[in-house]
């Protein structure tokens, strides 16, 4: 049994549908994200967790109790809001001390406490501070040290990174799992940002209009994902509808628009008959243009555009009217490739996804 | 907060019933008695109103009046806030808020200084006199001119609090965009500017609108036969013809509510907000010299203009009753006006009234603001709309209205019909200082609720505290600043409450206004003067802690 599961919860606001029959398991200790666009559930769905909200139908269970008739203060859950809703009115001690002394956790005890919760966010000595004072990434810190400072059953981050810039970001959430994972803290991260999600997750929702789409480790959604939609909202890539000539050795033969062939591995996709179309993925980085023993050709095509960013590349190549996305590395100062030139696409069979 | 709805519907029920109790009935009490003359219902009280002359004089001398002072505040407010607030010059801060010194004055003393000033035996009427060996006073404060000039001269502040605010969140990057799109100065300024400010000119000018009509102290001691709507109610009920009296507050009342209205209607369709933050820019500086001298000349000049009410009414004050009769200035001085104030039984008696009264008024109406304030914060509470109007409809009566259909109401012991026998008693006054400050409390708090993201509230939650441990310690602390400068600005509007307390006040709870004029009308100018500094020390000290001590705009959330 899991240690936090949600079973079959949907909730409606008036005729729109938050979500809709929605199952998800947590394990004990786990760092545990749910991604996906704004609008698709998962602020929805921790604030169920946190018992702000009340499903229409279904039930959650923490370590296999229903949790559903406890009000949030009775949770224990440690909660970090997006815009961390610090108490203005007190100062960086008596928010961290909220919640022990809101649990009648005897005074002597707080203090102490208390400094081993601004320790471990690496706030000592930040007491007496006023919550004025503080920076947008000490602000968050202070949430997340009034979150843990319970020792919550669940901690509870709802986009807890999203007001920080760019490279603050990147630090915060190595030592958010650094934090999170020293404590053994059970955490559910919610996130729209699938470069996060999967840089700080051991497993990944993906939820779209209240459903849950995929769930499994970064690598899973990324390699291997479950619909379409996952494999369109989870990184960059092209995706061609091919028709299936026959099935040799667990490999599907994919019949090319512009002649010849492709052989991908079928995978799950027992479904695929020959005669049938079937959605083929390819991810860019696995695109190249030098050949290899173990690469099949794509054919040949021209470079309509690049783009470049730094470390990478990212080429649009045209093969008679189709556009595949291809990255490649810039290893060195010189431009390698120009717009207009003559190319051939190649690509290891086993990085090609048929989708399910 | 959704836990308790048993508790929320109690405070609804509660909340509404006073409402519609002590501020909708006595209104429709006054309504169905207007139409009622010697047992028979009809429009004989209106026919005979738009028959009398006298009365459409009284409707058309208001009207004008109220057209008037708004076109004269705004021709000297406007251009105030542009100059204080769009230049750099020598003093400009302290110009800035100089200019806003005419709130400081409670209405009636406001009007005494006026006296002290201008009146016919003025400190600057005899100085201009005796200057130009005039046989007589160069102008008399009198008639419907001096009523304007005293409104133009308070009220102007309504202008430029609206438009400096306005200035204030404008975005310049717009005026720069229209610049940079090939617009001039002046065009920017028609096509760019004025638009934006439309909302602040709007408000002030309904603002200043709504007080004229309802002034009261002002046409009646300076009036001088003038008659207006106002002051006709009380007439009228002085001499005892309470149908006609009721006519006119129906009159007074429909235009007053009429101009509501169309306030909260603008405030509700055109407000030209800006996309982005923006630009908000500093005053910047003036270029030319000369133009600074001009600027900051013209500034002291100004500000000494709107300071000389008070001045004087400080040099007053010291001054010995009886002894100032010919003299440009009162020939001789005394710390006993002020002395007297707090030892002599007959003018502590006023002093202890007000406050009893006041502070009876303000608790009442902090406990209400506190309940009402958060039913209205929530926008989803049924019948959210006629709660809020009840809320706002003392704002839009005259304080004239207001005692009347209190006094007509509360004039017979009939708790049946939801009447008690008030009149008469210490108990009316207080009650009609409530109900008259019942939108002062109440919006802030509302405020104070409704900016108060609910987040804080879930995370107290979630930290483990229950909903009342929650409401003391998160929601309480962030509401009560917003609730207590609400209540402090009620309590000295209370204490220096004038147009309400003539109608209804009692020998046994004669307030300081009343006794500031029982004071004039014996020439006592010292002692009244006394008075009104009182009131003023008593408004500043309000203002300056609710500024300092519970300003709202870095506490309602933390920025991030």
């Amino acid at each position: 049994m899991s240690f936090l599961e949600l079973q079959n919860l949907s909730l409606r606001y008036g005729p729109r549908v938050a979500l809709d029959n929605l199952s998800l398991a947590v394990r004990k200790g786990e760092f545990f994200s749910l991604l996906g666009p704004s609008g698709c559930g998962k602020t929805t769905t921790i604030r169920l967790i946190a018992g702000f909200l009340q499903p229409d139908s279904g039930t959650i269970l923490l370590e296999g109790q229903d949790i559903r008739p406890l009000s949030p203060d009775k949770r224990n859950m440690g909660m970090v809001f997006q815009s961390y809703a610090l108490f203005p009115h007190l100062r960086v001690f008596d928010n961290v001390a909220f919640g022990l002394k809101a649990r009648k956790v005897a005074s002597p005890e707080i203090p102490a406490k208390v400094r081993r919760a601004l320790d471990l966010v690496n706030l000592s000595g930040s007491e007496a501070r006023s919550i004025f004072e503080l920076s947008g990434g000490e602000q968050q810190r202070v949430a997340i040290a009034r979150a843990i400072v319970i020792e919550p059953r669940v901690l509870l981050l709802d986009e807890p990174l999203s007001n920080l810039d760019a490279s603050l970001r990147e630090t915060t959430r190595r030592q958010l799992k650094h934090l999170a994972k020293s404590l053994g803290i059970t955490t559910i991260f919610v996130t729209h940002d699938q470069e996060e999600a999967f840089a700080i997750s051991d497993r990944v929702a993906l939820l779209w209009q209240g459903t849950c789409q995929q769930v499994g480790t970064p690598r899973q959604l990324y390699h291997r994902p479950a619909s379409e939609f996952v494999a369109r909202f989870i990184g960059k890539s092209t995706i061609l509808s091919l028709p299936c000539k026959s099935i040799e050795n667990g490999n599907a033969i994919l019949a090319l628009p512009w002649g010849g062939t492709l052989s991908a591995p079928l995978g799950s996709s027992h479904w695929l008959r020959p005669g049938m179309t079937c959605k083929v993925m390819f991810r860019p980085e696995a695109l190249q243009f030098q050949s290899a023993g173990h690469l099949s050709s794509l054919g040949e095509g021209r470079i309509l555009e690049i783009q470049y960013t730094g470390s990478l590349s990212e080429l649009t190549v045209e093969i008679q009217g189709v556009h595949f996305l291809v990255i490649v590395p810039n290893r060195s100062l010189s431009q390698i490739h120009s717009v207009g030139e003559e190319v051939q696409l190649f690509c290891s069979t086993e990085t090609v996804q048929i989708l399910p | 907060m959704k836990y308790l709805p048993t508790f929320n519907l109690l405070f609804y029920v509660v909340a509404l019933g006073l409402l519609l109790w002590l501020v909708l009935y006595p209104n429709l009490h006054i309504l169905s008695q207007s139409f009622e003359k010697d047992g028979q219902v009809g429009l004989v009280n209106y026919l005979e109103f738009f028959h009398n002359p006298s009365q459409l004089e009284a409707l058309i001398n208001s009207l004008i009046l109220s057209l008037g002072s708004v076109g004269f505040s705004a021709v000297i407010g406007v251009p105030l806030a542009f100059i204080f607030h769009r230049y750099e010059f020598p003093g400009r801060t302290i110009f800035a808020a100089l200019a806003t010194l005419p709130v400081l004055l409670p209405p009636l003393v406001g009007v005494i200084s006026f006296m002290f000033l201008y009146g016919e035996s003025g400190i600057i009427t005899r100085f201009i006199q005796i200057l130009l060996r005039l046989s007589s006073a160069p102008f008399s404060l009198r008639g419907i001119w001096a009523i304007l000039f005293i409104h133009a001269y308070t009220m102007y502040a309504y202008f430029y609090l609206f438009v400096t605010a306005g200035l204030k969140r404008m975005d310049f990057s717009l005026q720069e965009a229209a610049r940079s799109l090939g617009a001039s100065r002046l065009r920017v300024f028609f096509a760019v500017t004025l638009p934006m400010l439309t909302p602040s000119l709007m408000g002030a000018s309904l603002l200043t609108f709504m007080t004229s009509m309802a002034s009261f102290s002002a046409p009646y001691l300076f009036g001088g036969g003038t008659r207006v709507l106002a002051l006709q109610i009380y007439n009228s009920k002085l001499n005892g013809d309470l149908a006609m009296a009721y006519v006119e507050t129906v009159i007074l009342s429909l235009s007053s509510i009429l101009f509501l209205i169309l306030l909260q209607r603008y405030e509700g369709t055109a407000r030209y907000r800006s996309l982005s933050k923006g630009d908000l820019r500093p005053a910047r500086e003036a270029r030319r010299r000369t133009i600074r001298f001009l600027m900051s000349t013209l500034g002291a000049g100004l500000v000494l203009f709107l300071l000389l009410p008070h001045l004087v009414l400080i040099l007053i004050s010291f001054s010995k009753d009886g002894t100032w009769t010919t003299e440009i200035l009162p020939p001789q001085y005394t710390l006993s006006n002020y002395a007297q104030l707090f030892s002599d039984p007959h003018f502590l008696e006023p002093i202890r009234n007000s406050l009893e009264m006041s502070g009876m008024a303000t608790a009442l109406n902090f406990l209400f603001a506190m309940v009402v304030g958060y039913l209205l914060a929530n926008r989803q509470i049924p019948g959210r709309t006629l709660l809020n109007a009840l809320v706002l409809l003392p704002w839009a009566l005259p304080g004239t209205v207001l005692a009347l259909s209190l006094a007509s109401t509360f004039n017979q012991a009939q708790p049946l019909r939801g009447k008690l026998l008030l009149v008469g008693t210490f108990w009316l006054l207080p009650l009609a200082y409530f109900i008259r400050n019942i939108p002062l409390v109440v919006r802030p708090v509302q405020a104070s609720f409704e900016q108060l993201d609910p987040a804080l509230a879930e995370a107290g939650q979630s930290l483990g505290g229950s909903w009342l441990y929650v409401f003391r310690r998160v929601t309480l602390p962030m509401v009560l600043p917003g609730a207590l400068a609400g209540s402090m600005l009620a309590f000295v509007t209370a204490l220096g409450e004038f147009v309400s307390s003539i109608v209804i006040y009692t020998i046994n709870n004669r307030p300081i206004s009343i006794e500031i004029l029982a004071q004039l009308r014996q020439f006592n100018f010292g002692s009244a003067a006394a008075y009104g500094v009182l009131l003023i020390l008593l408004m500043a000290a309000v203002f300056f802690v609710s500024h300092n001590y519970f300003s709202q705009a870095d506490r309602s959330s933390v920025p991030y």
